[in-house]
């Protein structure tokens, strides 16, 4: 099943690059423009850190740490499952009938089936960051906190875009959900204490993107590392749950689409 | 008589946008949760000092709301991706023969999205920054004249965005300047930290820049507003509007030459 999933990706993968491709000039514009937008983030950090040392605990060098872990879990999800953020429209579209007929598991194949071309830049941003600035003992894990923050920010794409199949749309909840857990994400965990730091490690587990796996980098603690896992894994079969089911509720508009 | 077409065409994307509300709510909640981000770092950052580079912790954050709702809202995020898209998809034509000016069309439509994104956005930014660290000292006397200068930054981005999104008639894409432009205008335009943060040589480059008419110098005079300095940063809008205004004419210009009709 999964060796299957893997396979299936790595067809997508071919077949969107090869789309990709085709637009050459474009490809490497966008690549460039998101890896000069990323670097744009350095700079503000830059000029913050310069003039405010320490934000709690964080430093700058975890700050380069976030970043990494933002853009590359973000760069997967846009290179592997390009329509994470899509699903929302493509179920309020009609276009979900496509999927359905066809013999692949219907959300990986929803999902795998369109490319984000300036992910590419996101990844060589946090691959250039990565090798500079990360001192390379710290590399394997993490490797693996981006994709734990990878799978909880599908988890939560998914579990968004299949409101949709309940309600009607929730593109936009979609979008504002996934910029908010992003943004979210993208400062320092420490500035958070008490009840919203509980909800941000609990309900809405944003927390465990980019501020745990700071905190397991600067010193390692098993116990808040199994709990990272278990969240993700609750994380995740909820949003697969939550799918299924609202597949069970969906009715076909028999919209007809040119699928090019 | 010709103003009046372009009122009618803002009046109907003001019901046109009235129509998808719930987007401007759902961006503005977005905008709040951003403010409620800032909260929770500028307590921690003025937790030892009350007063940082003449900003206090209650006019940071009202700076921050300001600076936000201008620029998740303004053309820069929006009209770039559309005009590349009309260039690209053929739909410009549909456009170009009706009996208004393309550009204005898009002045008029662009400035309805503007006031009613800024309108919800600073509403519900401003209850999140009140909720938190309470209501700013300011004087509604001074309201029409920021009200003024946040026009003005509209138009300086107007013009800035379109000379971007026309390009697409010389570029395959050009959605690419828009993440850029977003950045410049984040960091360089003072809307995610006032430019007193940066080093000096970086404050002085960066307080000339257009940029910072659009975030920067708006949202401090909203904060510490002095008569003298509306009138400065005024002036220099002004004169980045026409310098960039008359960039935008010539390229349009050059662009509508290019436009081949197809039949079909």
């Amino acid at each position: 099943m999964g060796g299957s999933l893997l396979n299936f990706m790595w067809v997508y993968f071919k077949i969107n690059m090869q789309s990709a491709m085709e637009y050459r000039v474009n490809f490497l514009l966008q690549t460039i423009a998101m890896l000069f937008n990323d670097g744009l983030w350095i700079v503000f950090w830059l000029i913050f850190f310069n003039r405010f040392k320490t934000v709690s605990s964080w430093q700058f060098s975890d700050i380069l740490v976030l970043e990494v872990i933002v853009a590359v879990s973000w760069s997967l999800l846009g290179i592997f499952f390009g329509n994470f953020m899509e699903l929302a429209n493509v179920i309020k579209d009609g276009k979900l009938d496509f999927y359905l007929t066809l013999p692949k598991e219907v959300l990986s194949h929803i999902l795998t089936s369109n490319m984000r071309y300036h992910a590419f830049g996101d990844l060589l941003f946090g691959i250039i960051i990565t090798i500079f600035f990360i001192p390379l003992i710290k590399w394997p894990l993490l490797l693996l906190f981006i994709l734990i923050a990878s799978t909880i920010l599908l988890s939560i794409a998914v579990i968004l875009g299949s409101i949709t199949l309940y309600t009607g749309s929730s593109a936009e909840l979609t979008r504002a959900g996934m910029f908010g857990a992003l943004t979210i994400a993208s400062y320092p965990f420490d500035v958070y204490s008490g009840m919203v730091k509980f909800i941000l490690l609990t309900v809405i587990p944003v927390g465990f993107i980019t501020g745990v796996p700071v905190r397991l980098l600067q010193s390692f603690d098993l116990k808040l590392f199994l709990f990272m896992i278990l969240i993700t894994v609750i994380l995740a079969i909820i949003a697969l749950i939550i799918f299924k089911l609202g597949i069970r509720k969906y009715e076909s508009g028999n919209l007809i689409n040119a699928r090019v | 008589m010709k103003i009046l077409k372009y009122y009618e065409i803002w009046k109907i994307n003001l019901l046109n946008s009235l129509m998808y509300f719930s987007d401007f709510i759902f961006y503005s909640v977005f905008i709040g949760v951003i403010i409620f981000i800032f909260v929770n770092l500028w307590r921690n950052l003025y937790s030892t000092t009350s007063v940082i580079e003449g900003f206090t912790l209650v006019m940071m954050i009202w700076y921050l709301v300001l600076t936000e709702s201008m620029v998740v809202n303004i053309g820069g995020t929006t009209l770039i991706k559309e005009l590349n898209q009309e260039v690209k998809s053929g739909d410009l034509i549909y456009v170009l023969n009706k009996p208004y000016n393309y550009v204005a069309y898009h002045y008029v439509k662009s400035l309805c999205q503007w006031m009613l994104g800024f309108t919800t956005s600073f509403i519900i930014a401003g209850l999140v920054a009140l909720f938190f660290v309470g209501a700013l000292e300011f004087s509604l006397i001074t309201l029409p004249f920021i009200l003024v200068i946040l026009l003005f930054s509209f138009t300086i981005d107007f013009t800035i965005s379109a000379i971007l999104g026309i390009s697409a008639f010389w570029m395959e894409d050009t959605t690419s300047f828009k993440y850029v432009y977003e950045k410049i205008i984040f960091i360089l335009g003072g809307m995610l930290i006032p430019l007193e943060i940066f080093p000096e040589w970086l404050r002085i480059i960066s307080a000339k820049l257009p940029f910072s008419y659009i975030a920067y110098h708006p949202a401090k005079l909203f904060v510490m507003f002095s008569f003298k300095s509306f009138l400065w940063i005024m002036l220099a809008q002004l004169s980045y509007v026409i310098f960039f205004g008359i960039i935008l004419v010539i390229l349009y210009k050059l662009a509508v030459r290019k436009v081949n009709l197809h039949g079909g």
